[in-house]
């Protein structure tokens, strides 16, 4: 099956895969590649982020480590062999827990491993000398840093400082050490701090510090839940997690990647392994930022709603420009379908109104033209058919009218004849001259019906050679030729000084005018001053003249009729019924038109008759 | 209505040849019935819707009308239409007179109800034909022109 579609819903279809598919590769690959670099730059803020609380962690460290050396050279540290007896360095030891406020403690310890002096009051006394740390402090002359570890002194998680004091001359002798406990809680500080996102830290989106086995040693509370009173700070070991952010970290590497955490979610995770710190060396511990990747690329996706929405924008707008660009194109061609519908089924078309300068503007002004040539055609069409109409009958008219009133006078021969035969038989002489009179008159009369219907039919032919006439001549000459007719009624004849020039066949002209005198004598009827009178008025461009008499007029009803063949309104006048069929030829063969005006009832008549000027008619030539 | 007495006859003829032709025929056969002749329509209505509105017993509808088709002024197909149309015409039998033969103008005058249709020239015998058949036997004459036919 063959699909229709309309040239609208093709336009449309071509427009929208011309404009979408462009646009649609453009947002694709846009988006992929702001996607790429949006990511990255995340992940890449991530790294940084996790790079400088590593850092930021390590030089904690430093500091700490630097803070224990220097404080382990104090002056008054020298009064530790002499068992601190005013308690000296205690009062310092406090002063300084107190002002830094990241240590849980500071003690000092003689070289026996007795704690001499100290920020924690009861701790005083208290031997040490059993402790690992201490012995591996004994035999150092430098710092030693202990990792995170619960600590006995300060009854918390810490990180040991332990420095030597040696004797203040000759620096040589260990005399005894200053040993802090650096709060974890500073530790937490640091990595809670960090701005994962706006936020700051969410079960979406935090920051780890694990150590070197992966475990994790700080983190949001929400991680940390599990912190008991044990040896480690969490039992969650990231390493045995699976993290390769973990494991890249440990390596002392720093990044960003994405992965799935045991719950099986994305995430996007920020790495950086511990490096240390100018002289001290670090732990190598690592600091991971894991964002769940859906939060962290929220920017991402949110970009990816923009093209979403401006593609479909833009679907829109190409949606509406095609429809707005097909209707411009098939409305038109569907109003030109429509109007050459109408006029295939023969309705009457309006011309179309279509505007466009366009090919489909042409073609409605074209269609417009050929439409108003056809109807042009058409109402032509249908002029002439009437014409042919009227003449086919008027040929009709003519033939019946030819067959009676010709047949007429043959009837009244032959049943003249026949009574005539009757008449001689019965020897009845006075019949028999009756019947030959009769005879007779029909005879003539058939011959001056013959010969007026040869003139008739002559007349009828386009007059030739038309010139200008002078209507006052004109008139005076028909007079003439009736003059014998209008002497013995004693009619008067007025015909004025100043008639105008008329165009035409002069001999026919003059044969109408002869014919209206003629008429106007015959219907005279009682008149007792019988009056003729020929004038002339203009109309316009056509010259109208008259012929005017006070006889005995014509009813309104037979106006027309007596133009016709043979027709007679008083049987017992002479002719034939043939002069004003004549006039009426005639006049129509000039492209002119006669018609009466009359009350009848004794009030007179007048014909007036109208030839088209000169002008006009030589245009029509 | 008894046989014999004289009765009135129409005839509307424009040509007085003809209408001579008809009455000398009429008189010839020895039809002895007025007729009266007119030579135009207008007449002949005149004449007959006269009476109908002035005085409709003191003159009495003619008992036949012989009518010509071609008339001036009112033509005979009209004449017959509006003998039809009045009440006090429409039964009286009319005998439509002309020259043509053309089954078109038979026809016409049937349509409008002409009783019968004679051809001219006008011949007694046709005429006396028609009449029989149309049972103008009460017709007066001045000796039955048929003394073997019933009366």
């Amino acid at each position: 099956m063959k699909l229709k579609l309309s040239i609208q819903t093709k336009l449309l279809i071509c427009f929208l895969l011309l404009s979408l598919s462009p646009i649609a590769i453009m947002t694709l690959v846009t988006y992929d590649s702001g996607q790429k670099f949006l990511k990255r730059s995340i992940g890449l803020n991530l790294q940084e982020l996790a790079f400088q609380t590593i850092d930021k962690i390590d030089r904690l460290l430093f500091n700490a480590k630097e803070d224990i050396q220097a404080w382990s050279s104090m002056e008054v540290m020298q009064s530790l062999t002499a068992g601190d007896p005013e308690g000296r360095i205690t009062n310092v030891l406090t002063k300084l827990k107190k002002k830094y406020g990241i240590y849980s403690g500071i003690f000092c310890i003689n070289a026996k491993g007795e704690i001499i002096a100290s920020s924690n009051p009861g701790t005083i006394g208290v031997d040490v000398s059993g402790k690992q740390w201490f012995k591996e402090a004994a035999g150092k002359r430098q710092v030693l840093v202990k990792d995170l570890r619960k600590s006995g002194l300060v009854g918390g998680f810490a990180l040991d400082f332990t420095a030597p004091i040696f004797d203040s001359r000759e620096r040589r002798n260990v005399i005894g050490f200053l040993s802090s406990r650096l709060n974890w809680s500073e530790l937490f500080e640091i990595t809670n701090s960090v701005k994962v996102s706006t936020k700051g830290q969410t079960p979406s989106g935090y920051t780890l510090l694990i150590n070197k086995q992966g475990f994790v040693i700080s983190g949001p509370g929400f991680i940390l839940e599990d912190e008991g009173n044990k040896e480690r700070l969490s039992d969650k070991n990231l390493i045995s997690l699976g993290f390769q952010s973990a494991k890249l970290a440990l390596q002392g590497q720093k990044g960003f990647l994405i992965e799935y955490n045991p719950s099986g979610e994305k995430i996007l995770a920020g790495y950086a392994g511990s490096k240390g710190y100018r002289e001290f060396g670090g732990f190598g511990w690592g600091v991971l930022i894991l964002h769940e990747a859906r939060e962290a690329f929220s920017v991402v996706t949110k970009l990816k709603n923009i093209f979403i929405g401006m593609g479909v924008i833009i679907s829109l707008f190409s949606v509406l420009l095609a429809l707005f660009i097909a209707g411009r194109i098939s409305i038109p061609i569907r109003k030109l379908t429509d109007a050459a519908n109408e006029i295939s089924m023969d309705y009457p078309s309006k011309p179309l109104e279509i505007t466009s300068g366009d090919e489909i503007g042409q073609l409605g002004q074209t269609f417009n033209k050929m439409n108003r040539y056809l109807k042009r055609y058409k109402e032509e069409q249908a002029k002439l058919i009437t014409e042919l109409k009227n003449k086919n009958t008027e040929m009709k008219q003519f033939t019946y009218t030819i067959s009676h009133d010709l047949k007429s006078p043959l009837v009244t021969i032959s049943g003249f004849v026949a009574l005539l035969e009757k008449d001689a038989a019965a020897a009845n002489f006075d019949y028999m001259k009756r019947d030959v009179e009769r005879i007779t008159a029909a005879t003539r009369k058939m011959k001056q019906q013959l010969d007026e219907l040869l003139e008739f039919i002559r007349i009828g032919r386009v007059p030739h050679s038309p010139e200008e006439i002078a209507l006052g001549d004109l008139a005076r000459e028909a007079v003439d030729r009736v003059a014998g007719q209008i002497l013995k009624r004693g009619a008067q004849v007025v015909i004025p000084s100043e008639l105008p020039l008329i165009f035409g066949d002069k001999s026919r002209l003059l044969n109408v005018m002869q014919n209206l005198i003629s008429n106007a004598v015959k219907y005279m009827g009682d008149q007792p001053q019988p009056r003729i009178e020929i004038g002339a008025e203009k109309n316009g461009r056509n010259i109208v003249w008259y012929v005017k008499d006070n006889g005995m007029g014509i009813d309104p009803q037979y106006h027309q009729k007596v133009f016709s063949l043979f027709e007679k309104l008083e049987p017992h006048t002479e002719g034939v019924g043939m002069g004003l069929a004549i006039v009426k030829r005639i006049i129509e063969s000039h492209g002119g038109r006669v018609w009466i005006e009359s009350d009848g009832q004794e009030k007179g008549a007048i014909f007036y008759i109208s030839l088209p000027s000169p002008k006009t008619l030589s245009r029509e030539e | 209505m008894m046989q014999g007495e004289p009765l009135t006859i129409l005839l509307i003829e424009d040509d007085d040849a003809q209408a001579e032709l008809v009455m000398r025929n009429l008189e010839n056969n020895r039809m002895a019935n007025r007729v009266l002749r007119f030579s135009d329509g207008e007449q002949a209505l005149d004449y007959l819707f006269q009476w109908d509105a002035e005085d409709p017993t003191h003159r009495p509808p003619p008992h036949l009308i012989l009518l010509d088709l071609r008339l001036p002024k009112v033509d005979g197909l009209d004449v017959l239409k509006e003998i039809r149309s009045s009440k006090l015409l429409a039964k009286t039998p009319v005998i439509v007179l002309t020259v043509s033969e053309a089954a078109e103008d038979i026809g016409r005058a049937y349509e409008q109800k002409a009783n019968n249709y004679l051809v001219k020239p006008f011949s007694f015998e046709k005429f006396s034909e028609i009449l029989n058949e149309m049972g103008f036997y009460w017709l007066a004459w001045t000796r039955p022109p048929w003394p073997d036919k019933k009366p």
